[in-house]
């Protein structure tokens, strides 16, 4: 199956190990992964404004380039594959406006160039939702070679994948699909509050002390409930996680993985992950063995 | 777009509450200021007026909305949105509120001054750009 993908700037630059295991992984259930041979940034958040068209046309201008690429390669089945839950978000949340709002769609007009008209057809498709709906959880279970037994796991959805409910990739008040596909790898996920939780995001720029004593937080309550690992799929998450522990504790109390790089890794694609992490997921597992 | 709606603001004198409803589609008077939007609100421990309170100021047409520190301390998580039983998008308002003080061409990040410029995510950058500088 042929699957349209549009990276965005952070999976490019900060989070290049999510990226190499997330197309790792899907390569290795047959899914041939095409980037965009035109994209820009999203844009990042579609406007909540109501008045304003300008910051919709980013996200309906990639949308635009997907459906000229899969017209081009005749690929019909108008998926376009995100990794970053931010990208998701914005392009979702871009398609639906465009799909309700007649107004935006005469005023997005006004800020193009030659592009032709988005038709809107663009169906944008989540990493994890790829995994769940295209592929297929059982067909996951036949490929593993490697149990992840013993690691109690603390899955961080972060605020982009579960809301508005109207773009959500699963139920936003008690999501289960990155836990489902945990425990299929055999690992443990643990249950604790900050699971669908915001990690303070772009606050980072401005007030970095409280983005740090919040993620200190998370950490403490999944600590405290045996975890040993994060799981996200947000870069930004992935960030503060990570930056909030050093910044809080002067160490890392629980590394932070993208759930990608478990799946390679449970599948004994080594060659997906990066050596560092996968020295530190190894030594992880040692210890929980 | 947004110049010309400043200026016919200015001249025609909306009251805030009608600004805002322009400007992000909800209608605060909805709101029964039962404080779900509060209760859920990962930032409203550091905000100056708690979510429900910036409604109620909209409502009130009371201009310490559009002055308060909460606007700036919103992270967009939208579980206010998610949760208010009268279906008022919290996270729109505070948004509009945010772009009534931006488009004074108000800045509230220097993005040149940050520090860790090159270890921090794009998004970061981006989102920054786009909710902390007019
Ligand atoms: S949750 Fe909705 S109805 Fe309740 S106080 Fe907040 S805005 Fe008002
Ligand atoms: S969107 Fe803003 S106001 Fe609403 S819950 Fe999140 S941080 Fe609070």
């Amino acid at each position: 199956m042929k699957l349209l993908y549009y990276p965005g700037c952070t999976v490019k630059a900060t989070a290049t190990e999510y990226e190499k295991s997330a197309l790792g992984v899907l390569k290795e259930f047959g899914i041939d992964v095409i980037e965009l041979d035109r994209w820009i940034c999203c844009g990042v958040y579609h406007g909540l404004t109501r008045d304003t068209a300008y910051q919709t046309v980013a996200p309906i201008r990639n949308l635009i380039w997907a459906q000229s690429q899969a017209e081009k390669l005749s690929i019909n089945n108008n998926y376009l594959l995100t990794l970053c839950s931010m990208c998701y978000n914005t392009l979702k949340s871009a398609h639906l406006r465009y799909l309700k709002d007649e107004n935006i769609v005469k005023r997005i007009k006004a800020y193009l160039n030659d592009e032709p008209e988005y038709k809107g057809n663009i169906n944008v498709i989540h990493f994890m939702q790829v995994l769940k709906e295209l592929v297929g959880y059982d067909k996951v279970k036949e490929k593993l070679v490697n149990n992840l037994k013993g690691l109690k796991v603390a899955p961080f959805y972060g605020c982009m994948l579960l809301r508005p409910r109207e773009i959500a990739i699963d139920d936003p008040e008690n999501p289960q699909m990155m836990q489902d596909l945990l425990r299929i790898l055999g690992a443990e996920p643990i249950t604790y509050p900050y699971v669908n939780q915001c990690c303070y995001g772009y606050l980072v720029t401005r007030r970095p002390d409280l983005v740090w004593k919040r993620n200190a937080d998370i950490t403490n309550s999944a600590l405290e409930r045996g975890a040993r690992i994060f799981v996200t799929t947000c870069p930004l998450c992935a960030y503060n996680l990570l930056e909030g522990q050093k910044n809080a504790f002067g160490d890392v109390k629980l590394p932070v993985f993208y759930e990608s790089e478990l799946v390679a890794y449970a599948l004994g694609k080594y060659e997906y992950l990066k050596d560092d992490r996968l020295s530190m997921l190894k030594n992880i597992l040692d210890g929980v063995k | 777009m947004e110049i010309y709606l400043e200026r016919k603001v200015k001249r025609m004198e909306f009251e805030l509450s009608e600004r805002i409803k322009m400007i992000s589609g909800e209608n605060v008077f909805k709101c029964i200021s039962c404080g779900r939007c509060t209760a859920i609100c990962p930032a409203a421990p550091f905000m100056d007026f708690k979510p429900h309170q910036i409604i109620h100021l909209v409502r009130l047409n009371d201009e310490r909305a559009v002055e308060s520190e909460a606007i700036w301390l919103c992270t967009s998580c939208m579980y206010c949105s998610e949760r208010c039983p009268r279906d008022i998008d919290v996270a729109r308002v505070m948004e509009a509120l945010r772009a009534i003080n931006l488009r004074k061409r108000k800045d509230v990040v220097a993005l040149r001054k940050l520090k860790d410029l090159k270890k921090l995510p794009p998004m970061a950058l981006v989102a920054s750009g786009r909710k902390y500088t007019g």
